[in-house]
């Protein structure tokens, strides 16, 4: 195989990514998520306790937190960013003229992946260079740079390599195209998460390979020097009464590198996988399999449902009649229905059982409406471009301005459709929860519009929703967390300040759309 | 109707990709032709609205459409070079979509388009599964929708086969006897038989506007028909400027844009169309050349 060839497709690749909006917003998160985990221990919160007492900000412990940390997000977050180039291609063209060239599929899939892993390792490495700030800032000891590069090619290489070569992967095999691909990844995340409990019990904590997320490494290196049975990662209170602890230098016992080491060569299996089923943009091998996607589940289910989407169809009318902003955001909204005609059948379900549920199940079914909704309505304001739309969605009534903030409405106003009637009987029961569950759609619905608009891709809000969505089930008591009153725990503050960033978020949409150029066809369409 | 005076619009550092254009416009049909990268589609997104001039006024009827772009969005209809469907949508769907965005409230009129578009009884199939020529023509009904009274079509005909192609053009001549008709291509034979003027655009300049009898009139007379051997063609491509070269045997048939005799035994010949607009092109050249 041509190494060179091989490294320029590479590095191509991961230019492409680097220069891309989605990027830049994905640094901008890690940046803010790294300053918020690294706590100010002088307010009463730090990022590991143990039985109560708080872990010093050491070099060991900045690393391997954060790394932990940077594992969870950047195993879900790294696959949305890169997967979708092999789509590009096809819809471009490109696909046709790479697959009827003389480059091979091999360096081809191999160039792809190596470029994914290079885009991976300058998205960790932006992070590192973030806790090394706030290690300036924070840290009691001395920055130990080799600390914290062995600590993160341990926990975080494995997690790279596998999720490149999920990416490449998914985007290599035709019935893994598309948005129920794109499901099927999260499922494979949340079971890589699930599975950590059940490692992790007994009496001796061991790693294991088939851990690409390096989050038992973590458990097992910890294990060996503290308790972990109290152990509190992320945000976490402690009593600062109690003696500071402070972890060993070095943390990675050989054992535990030597797995890490199979880790990384079993995470490479995806990449084996992926150069077999690679389609080469063959017409044989994904025009089928885009005939065959309405044999998908979800496809199907919607065929068999099409009926359902005359439901949506009267909307169209009111929609019509309905002036300015309302009337175009109920176009929206029948224009969402009526193309998933299984969101209809959901919706009603989602009324009855808000309706007959008895009180105590209305969170979880709120939780799974909300999920839907996320879902759902993750593409709504990219879909003009993706379909090609735009310059004659923007023609209309309003313009490009007006699309903004009608899709914004639509997002909420199918939001409240979903969650709306378990909103109300959760008004009487319990208002403060309601309060938190519509300030929460607000604020999902404002960065679903914003983040679609400013990032350009659907899978910038997909992702951030799903990681979330995820982290706000597994946190019990903290208010911020409690986005949309799923646990009870959110409090008048929290319902303020998410309130105040969808506002926020919101604002920022429209002046990025307003921007000089914001609303030109030719940046529309790129 | 229309009145764009001295518009220029600029991409950055890029060369204006429309230069101090000022032009007039009134019902009826208007070919707005240039080759790639002319400036044509940049100046119709300017007319839809899309974007603004970044100098000069874009008037509908006397009103400034930069500053107030909702004076024509509700009289619009508008049609990109490239756009395309949502996925999953019925051609009813998409159309009740843009109905609902444009407040059109009369559903009989969406099936009434459709009709007229010939696309009545493919209403329920997805229209993504349609093809160029149906899609261009449900493009066209979504255009319509709003009963406007400018209409903007870019490139309609691209990609279309020959009798789409004429069905196309029948259907924009029947609607520009009442209605302004900007309808942008560089394929002449597009808009020879149904355009009113005619509006050359050149390196983001508009070159001519008139009507397509006007500007055969100034080519006459510098059209020219030869035939010469290969030694001759090589002479007279680099002195004059050759419309058409045809192999005939050993020799080569000319057509020649030059304001005289090109060489001995050309003769004057009546230029077509698309002849004259190239003989227009050839002779801003070389005022171009000349000024400089």
């Amino acid at each position: 195989m041509n190494a060179a060839l091989v490294r320029t497709l590479a590095l191509l690749e991961a230019r492409v990514r680097l220069r891309r909006a989605s990027t830049l917003v994905t640094v901008l998160a890690v940046v803010a998520l790294s300053w918020l985990i690294v706590c100010d221990p002088a307010r009463g919160q730090a990022l590991m306790t143990i039985g109560g007492a708080r872990v010093r900000y050491t070099s060991s412990m900045l690393a391997l937190g954060s790394a932990a940390q940077a594992s969870l997000l950047f195993a879900l977050a790294g696959f949305y960013l890169l997967r979708g180039r092999m789509l590009e291609d096809q819809r471009s063209g490109m696909g046709g003229v790479i697959g009827a060239s003389a480059l091979g599929g091999r360096p081809f899939v191999l160039g792809r992946w190596c470029g994914g892993v290079l885009y991976l390792l300058a998205l960790i490495g932006a992070s590192m260079a973030t806790v090394l700030a706030c290690h300036l800032v924070r840290g009691e000891g001395p920055v130990e740079p080799l600390v914290y590069l062995s600590t993160y090619l341990v926990v975080l290489g494995p997690m790279a390599l596998f999720t490149a070569g999920c990416a490449v992967l998914w985007d290599s095999w035709a019935p893994l195209l598309g948005k129920r691909g794109d499901l099927l990844y999260f499922f494979v995340w949340a079971g890589q998460m699930g599975m950590l409990p059940a490692l992790t019990e007994g009496p001796a904590v061991t790693t294991v390979p088939f851990d690409f997320s390096g989050m038992s490494a973590v458990i097992a290196a910890l294990s060996a020097h503290v308790d972990i049975r109290n152990m509190a990662l992320g945000i976490a209170d402690f009593d600062p009464k109690l003696a500071p602890l402070t972890l060993p230098a070095s943390l990675w016992r050989a054992d535990i590198v030597g797995v890490r080491a199979v880790s990384a060569l079993l995470a490479c299996l995806p990449l084996w996988l992926a150069l077999l089923a690679f389609h080469r943009f063959s017409p044989d091998r994904l025009k089928p399999a885009r005939a065959h996607a309405r044999r998908s589940p979800l496809a199907l289910l919607n065929g068999w449902l099409r009926p359902l989407s005359r439901l949506a169809q009267p909307l169209f009318g009111l929609a019509a009649r309905l002036p300015g902003v309302p009337g175009q955001a109920m176009a929206e909204v029948a224009l969402t229905l009526g193309t998933a005609p299984t969101a209809i059948a959901l919706l009603l379900a989602a009324q009855v059982l808000a309706l007959v549920l008895p009180a105590h199940l209305l969170a979880p079914l709120v939780l799974a409406c909300v999920a839907c909704w996320g879902v759902l309505v993750s593409d709504l304001s990219t879909r003009d471009v993706d379909a090609g739309c735009a310059p004659m969605g923007a023609a209309v009534p309003g313009g490009g301005a007006r699309r903004y903030w009608r899709q914004l409405g639509a997002t909420f106003l199918l939001g409240l459709m979903f969650s709306g009637v378990a909103a109300l009987r959760l008004a009487g029961l319990a208002p403060l929860r309601a309060l938190a569950l519509l300030s929460g759609l607000f604020a999902l619905a404002a960065f679903a519009t914003m983040l679609g608009r400013t990032s350009g891709s659907a899978r910038t809000f997909l992702v951030l929703f799903l990681f979330g969505l995820y982290m706000g089930v597994q946190i019990h008591n903290v208010p911020m967390a409690d986005v949309v009153g799923f646990h009870g725990t959110a409090t008048l503050m929290s319902v303020l300040a998410w309130s105040a960033m969808g506002a926020a978020a919101a604002w920022a949409g429209h002046l990025w759309n307003r921007r000089p150029g914001g609303m030109d066809t030719h940046r529309l369409a790129g | 109707m229309l009145d764009l005076q001295n518009v220029t619009k600029s991409f950055g550092k890029q060369p204006a990709a429309v230069s101090d254009l000022s032009l007039r416009l009134a019902p009826g049909v208007v070919g707005l032709i240039g080759h790639n990268g002319a400036g044509k589609s940049t100046l119709m997104q300017m007319i839809a609205t899309l974007t603004r001039p970044s100098s000069g006024r874009i008037l509908f009827d006397g009103v400034d459409i930069a500053a107030r772009p909702e004076a024509i969005r509700r009289r619009l209809g508008y049609l990109p070079q490239d756009f395309g469907v949502y996925r999953n949508v019925s051609a009813l769907e998409f159309m009740q979509y843009f109905a609902a965005l444009k407040g059109v409230r009369d559903p009989a009129r969406i099936r009434r388009l459709l009709e007229l578009v010939n696309l009545h009884e493919q209403a329920g199939r997805m229209a993504s599964t349609f093809s160029g020529g149906m899609l261009r023509r449900l493009g066209i009904a979504q255009a319509l929708l709003n009963d406007p009274d400018v209409l903007v079509v870019d490139e309609p005909t691209a990609g279309l086969d020959p009798e789409e192609r004429l069905r196309f053009r029948n259907l924009l001549a029947e609607l520009g006897f009442n209605k302004l008709v900007l309808l942008s291509t560089h394929i002449v034979s597009d808009v020879e038989s149904i355009a009113g003027r005619l509006a050359i655009m050149k390196s983001g300049r508009l070159v001519a506007c008139d009507t397509p009898d006007a500007i055969l009139g100034r080519a006459r007379g510098q059209v020219w028909s030869a035939t010469v051997d290969a030694f001759e063609y090589d002479v007279l491509r680099a002195t004059t400027h050759v419309l058409q070269a045809l192999r005939q045997g050993e020799r080569i048939a000319l057509r020649i844009a030059h304001p005289s005799l090109p060489c001995a035994g050309a003769q004057l010949s009546e230029p077509s169309l698309e002849e004259a607009l190239m003989a227009q092109r050839y002779a801003v050249n070389e005022t171009v050349r000349e000024a400089a």
